[in-house]
């Protein structure tokens, strides 16, 4: 009998351990998802009302440092003109139009200018200019579109574009464009 | 169901639906969590899910905050760390509890007013978190659920339970600049979220302005770090556009591989995480579909995005590939709670981008402008405005075309207007389709338009429109001009609709080819070929040129007609206007008569030849070919050979010009035979003399010996003036003429001529027709008989031939060395006077009488007359004119005896003569004796011998 009820506790313990083992894996074994969402059919404007995710609440916490660096910042600004952080996103012929898009990661201001210097040895340099203004996060340099018959001569020539504002300056390093 | 957590009775209802609807929605939109597969960069989410701001509620919005917050840690009890309460942590950085999660965030907000293509006016006031959601959602016309992402994606609000300030003061991360401090500006919840929902519709208004467009391609980058590298994205719509102008970066590779965790040093986050969290929040970001009905009416709805549009008709549901859904039926209070669309028909319109679609049966969407949704009978101005998701939803079939057919349909047709035309053959497909695609449709969408009939030919008009030609697939206008001189007898009239969805070619050339080399002109309604590059380009105006290139089908729908190998044209409707056409139109005299050789053009024709220019003029008609040396004159539509430069002389007006042609246009000209100086016309003879002409009587002609009268028109001698008849003597240049049976005899001594009546009034024709007269010898004082058997000599005078009796006469008369030419006899017969006396002759003009000898006159004083005329029978002195005796030398005047050299003097008495017998008879009535030649006294008839005294 002893071995019995031994047997039925193993056999207990055993069916509860394999419960909880289906449960962890129908609940925990995916972190990615939500458990209220995990399979559940939902379409256009279905919203979700289910609580947040393991990710969501660690979201706020996740969240922290970042500020903290944020505030650190705010509270030790850089005195006098800070260095403007160019970013091209395109620079590119598009048929006989040449255009560059860019902005300023760093600053967010309306009135700078940004400068666009096309330059090659033995020709003059192509010069052209657009305002900057302000985006959600950065300061945007307005699309420079400079016409291919403004060159005078097809080939590579080394671009370098830069900004200048009374709070920020700054320039790219020359990269070379082909003007085809 | 994660329903059963929410106990608000009064929203049990909604949700109540919203789950019945879960249940009806298409599987394929029906994903729980985010996939990385379904994000497209390009794509990421629709404008109808971004810009829909009445998607919820601000009860709604409250409710999913609670949902997503169960629990605010307001006082920052929980462990932050191991050693850390979220207080303590917090008090540390400047942080300190108690905080305020956003379900309980409260702020007091100013109004805003209303921009124009960015927010309406915005009312303040004192609202929640979720009011302030809302409100500025409706306010911007943002989806308050992109803003409840936004919220989430920059400072995780929506979960966060024990939020710090600067997580509202820069909730949206607007004016938030990396590794910089925010602007002020834009601090605060309200301001965050208004700025933040603004600045997005600013991206769609002056979406030029901004670095990345929709519609187009667009270089975007993987990370600030432009060493990440970038990848060139079509972006779809404005609101991806809009997100990548708010976040510049894209998703690389291992961010999406891990879609909720980190990546590699080059990811960038924003982006993924807001597509991320907006589906698993909300569902799809390309929608979903299905249908809906009220339990008490007929209408069916699509339901999708949250708002439900009424189906036209079955034939719209049809068209919407919609059929196989099933219908949800609902009682009215339920279908209320969705937002109405307008009335869904086959032709929809995204009111984002203005894009046209039509529906095919099948469930694809056709991209389609306005002209081609006219063209298939449709009113584009009428399309339903739907949600880009409700065409994700179809299947993309590609531009619609004007050209179908349909599995077994054994044809192929044109969409006119509405109407089904059948093509007959493949190359009237050509003409018509060109490159178009041909769209195989299905047979109930190729049913649903009506039979017409088939397409003829390419020349086209519009009804109550233009007139076209169609050319592989394009529409060439017809001008006012050209529209005249193509052939327009059988057009094919097609509908506004079709005429408009056609490609647009140039204007139609009158120039056309096909395949082949020939340059064709098109004019009175038929195809002209043009012979050479040359000729073409005389034919342009300013020389500049167009051609149309037709097919070969489309060529041979202009009917030929005579090639063009000269520039000689005429106006077919009044031959009297003739051109020569070289870039401009050249008016030609008559007497090129170009109807007989030129280009027959239509008036409409020659206006678009070009401008009237300057006459062409050649004196006579005189052509020559460029090149060549051959001189023509024209004559009645032919050129006739100048056979020498003689000829040429004779007939050109020294002051005229040869007008010289190309080679082509002088050989287009016929030939007609040699022309000399002798011409007729109308029966009538003609000597031409450079710019005059003489007739010639028949008489003339023989006496002269005019020969070999080539017929010309009566235009021809309209370039000369017409002298008269031509006398049978006359003066030409310096020469007297006078014509003697089949040629003449000239002189230039005006004495001599007035001997033969040559003086007065005489024509004056040029001294070159001399070169066509045989000649017969100069006129001379003596002549003689041209007949051998003749030996007369006369003695001309006053036009008379008068015979000379002797030898010993002929020199008592002056013939020394004059020439003694020969005439005819006929004009000697015609002109014979009465014999030379010999010796004597009276000046018919003063009676004065002259012994003649030696070339010398000798007067015959009064007293003497007796002496040398007689008295009982007296000699009859031969009357001579002035002029004859003008040619002798006057000598001393005659004596009562004379002398030659020969021994002995004699007297004359009674006009004989006798030997003087002795010195003392002689001295005493005879002396002195005159010294003459002895055929003078030859002459001298002998009488009575003189008594010595």
């Amino acid at each position: 009998m002893k071995i019995n009820k031994t047997k039925a506790v193993i056999l207990v313990l055993s069916g509860l351990l394999m419960l909880g083992s289906a449960f962890y894996l129908i609940n925990f074994s995916d972190k990615g998802q939500s458990i209220s969402e995990k399979n559940t059919v939902r379409g256009i404007n279905d919203v979700d009302y289910g609580p947040p995710s393991e990710e969501e609440k660690d979201a706020g916490d996740l969240r922290k440092p970042s500020n903290v660096e944020q505030e650190k910042i705010e509270s030790d600004p850089v005195s006098g003109t800070r260095n403007a952080e160019i970013v091209i996103v395109d620079s590119s012929q598009y048929d006989e139009v040449f255009e560059i898009r860019s902005f300023i990661s760093n600053i967010f201001e309306d009135g700078g200018a940004c400068t666009a210097t096309f330059s090659k040895v033995g020709s003059s340099p192509v010069v052209t200019s657009s305002a900057g203004t302000t985006s959600a996060t950065t300061t945007q340099c307005g699309k420079m579109s400079i016409p291919i018959s403004s060159f005078a001569s097809k080939g590579e020539w080394q671009l370098k574009l830069s900004y200048s504002s009374p709070a920020a300056n700054g320039e790219t390093l020359n990269r070379s464009v082909e003007i085809k | 169901m994660i329903y059963k957590q929410y106990k608000l009775k009064s929203r049990l209802g909604y949700f109540l639906i919203v789950a019945f609807t879960l249940f009806v929605t298409i599987p394929n939109s029906s994903v729980s969590a985010a996939v990385a597969t379904d994000f497209k960069a390009g794509n990421i989410m629709n404008d109808s899910i971004f810009f829909n701001s009445s998607t919820m509620n601000p009860a709604q919005i409250q409710a999913f905050l609670n949902a997503k917050l169960p629990t605010c840690d307001a006082n920052g009890t929980k462990m932050y760390n191991s050693t850390q309460t979220r207080a303590q942590y917090g008090a540390s950085t400047g942080n300190p509890a108690p905080y305020t999660c956003m379900k309980d965030y409260v702020q007091a907000t100013q109004s805003k007013p209303a921009e124009p293509g960015l927010c309406s006016a915005y009312t303040g006031g004192t609202k929640s978190s979720s009011q302030i959601i809302h409100d500025v959602a409706q306010a911007c016309g943002v989806n308050p659920q992109v803003l409840l992402v936004l919220l989430q994606k920059e400072q995780s609000l929506v979960t966060d339970d024990w939020p710090w300030k600067i997580q509202y003061r820069s909730a949206t991360g607007f004016g938030c600049p990396d590794t910089a401090p925010c602007d002020a500006d834009y601090y605060g919840f309200f301001n965050q979220v208004y700025h933040g929902a603004r600045i997005y519709k600013k991206y769609s208004r002056d979406a030029a302005q901004y670095n990345y467009l929709a519609g187009r391609n667009n270089s975007i980058l993987f990370n600030p770090n432009s060493s990440c590298g970038s990848s060139t994205l079509f972006l779809d719509n404005q609101t991806t556009a809009g997100l990548y102008n708010y976040t510049p970066y894209q998703p690389n590779a291992s961010a999406l591989a891990n879609l909720y965790g980190s990546g590699d040093s080059c990811s960038a986050y924003g982006n993924r995480n807001f597509w991320r969290m907006f589906s698993d929040w909300f569902g799809s970001t390309s929608g979903g579909v299905s249908l809906i009905k009220s339990s008490s009416n007929a209408t069916i709805y699509v339901l999708y995005g949250g708002q439900k549009q009424p189906l036209a008709s079955l034939d719209a549901l049809r068209a919407w590939g919609l059929g196989a859904l099933p219908v949800t039926t609902m009682d009215d209070a339920s279908i209320a709670l969705f937002p109405t669309r307008g009335v869904l028909t086959r032709v929809a319109k995204n009111p984002y981008n203005s894009s046209l679609y039509f529906m095919a049966d099948s469930g694809g969407t056709y991209d389609a402008l306005p002209n081609m949704i006219t063209n298939w009978g449709y009113d584009p101005n009428s399309a339903s405005l739907v949600g880009d998701e409700l065409i994700a939803f179809t299947s993309r079939l590609g531009g619609l075309s004007a050209f179908i057919t349909a599995p077994n349909a054994g044809a192929i047709y044109a969409v006119d207007g509405g109407t089904l035309r059948p093509f007959a053959n493949p190359e009237s497909l050509q003409t018509w389709a060109g490159t178009s695609t041909i769209r195989l449709v299905s047979t109930d969408m190729l049913n649903s338009l009506s039979a017409g009939q088939g397409l003829g030919t390419n020349q086209a008009q519009q009804v109550g429109g233009g007139q076209y030609v169609i050319n592989n697939g394009k529409i060439l206008p017809l001008d006012a001009d050209t529209s005249v001189i193509y052939p327009r007898t059988n057009v094919t009239s097609i509908s506004s609709g079709l005429a408009n969805v056609l490609q647009s070619g140039e204007p139609a050339s009158r120039f056309v080819r096909g395949p082949g080399g020939t340059i064709y002109l098109v004019d009175n309604g038929r195809k002209h070929g043009i012979g050479s590059l040359e000729l073409l380009f005389a034919y342009t105006p300013n020389g500049i040129l167009s051609v149309t290139h037709f097919t070969e089908n489309e060529l041979s729908q202009i009917p030929d007609g005579a090639a063009i190998g000269t520039r000689f044209a005429y106006n077919i409707s009044d031959t009297s206007k003739q051109y020569y056409i070289n870039n401009g139109l050249h008016t030609t005299s008559d007497d090129f008569s170009v109807p007989s050789y030129g280009f027959a053009i239509s008036p409409t024709g020659l206006s678009l030849a070009g401008q009237q220019k300057g006459p062409i003029s050649c004196s006579q008609g005189l052509i020559q070919a460029e090149g060549s040396a051959g001189i023509f004159i024209l004559d009645n539509g032919v050129r006739r050979p100048i056979g020498s430069l003689g000829i040429l002389t004779s007939i050109k007006n020294s002051a005229g010009n040869v007008c010289v042609f190309k080679p082509g246009d002088v050989a287009a000209i016929p030939v007609g035979s040699p022309i000399g100086a002798f011409v007729s016309n109308d029966g009538i003879n003609y000597l031409l003399d450079q710019n005059n002409v003489y007739s010639v009587s028949s008489q003339t002609a023989t006496t002269l010996g005019l020969s070999g009268f080539q017929t010309v028109s009566s235009t021809f001698l309209t370039n000369y003036e017409n002298r008269g008849n031509l006398a049978n003597s006359f003066k030409a240049g310096i020469y007297y003429v006078l014509g003697d049976r089949g040629g003449y005899h000239l002189t230039t001594d005006a004495a001599i001529a007035k001997l033969w009546g040559l003086s007065g009034t005489l024509q004056t024709p040029s001294a070159n027709v001399l070169k066509f007269i045989p000649s017969k010898g100069d006129l001379s004082q003596f002549a003689r008989s041209s007949d051998p058997n003749s030996e007369t000599i006369y003695l001309i005078d006053n036009a008379k031939f008068l015979p000379i009796g002797s030898l010993d006469h002929l020199f008592n008369a002056g013939l020394s060395n004059q020439v003694v030419s020969s005439y005819s006899p006929g004009l000697i017969g015609e002109n014979l006077g009465v014999e030379w006396h010999g010796y004597l002759a009276r000046d018919n003009g003063t009676n004065t009488v002259y012994v003649l000898q030696g070339g010398n006159k000798h007067p015959v004083p009064s007293k003497l007359i007796s002496n040398w005329v007689g008295t009982s029978t007296p000699a009859d002195p031969t009357a001579l004119s002035p002029d004859f005796l003008s040619l002798l030398r006057t000598g001393p005047s005659v004596t009562k005896s004379i002398e030659t050299n020969a021994p002995g003097i004699f007297g004359i008495d009674n006009g004989k003569k006798a030997g003087i017998p002795n010195i003392k008879t002689y001295d005493a009535d005879y002396a002195p004796a005159l010294f003459v030649t002895g055929r003078l006294l030859n002459s001298i008839p002998n009488g009575p011998a003189i008594t010595s005294r």
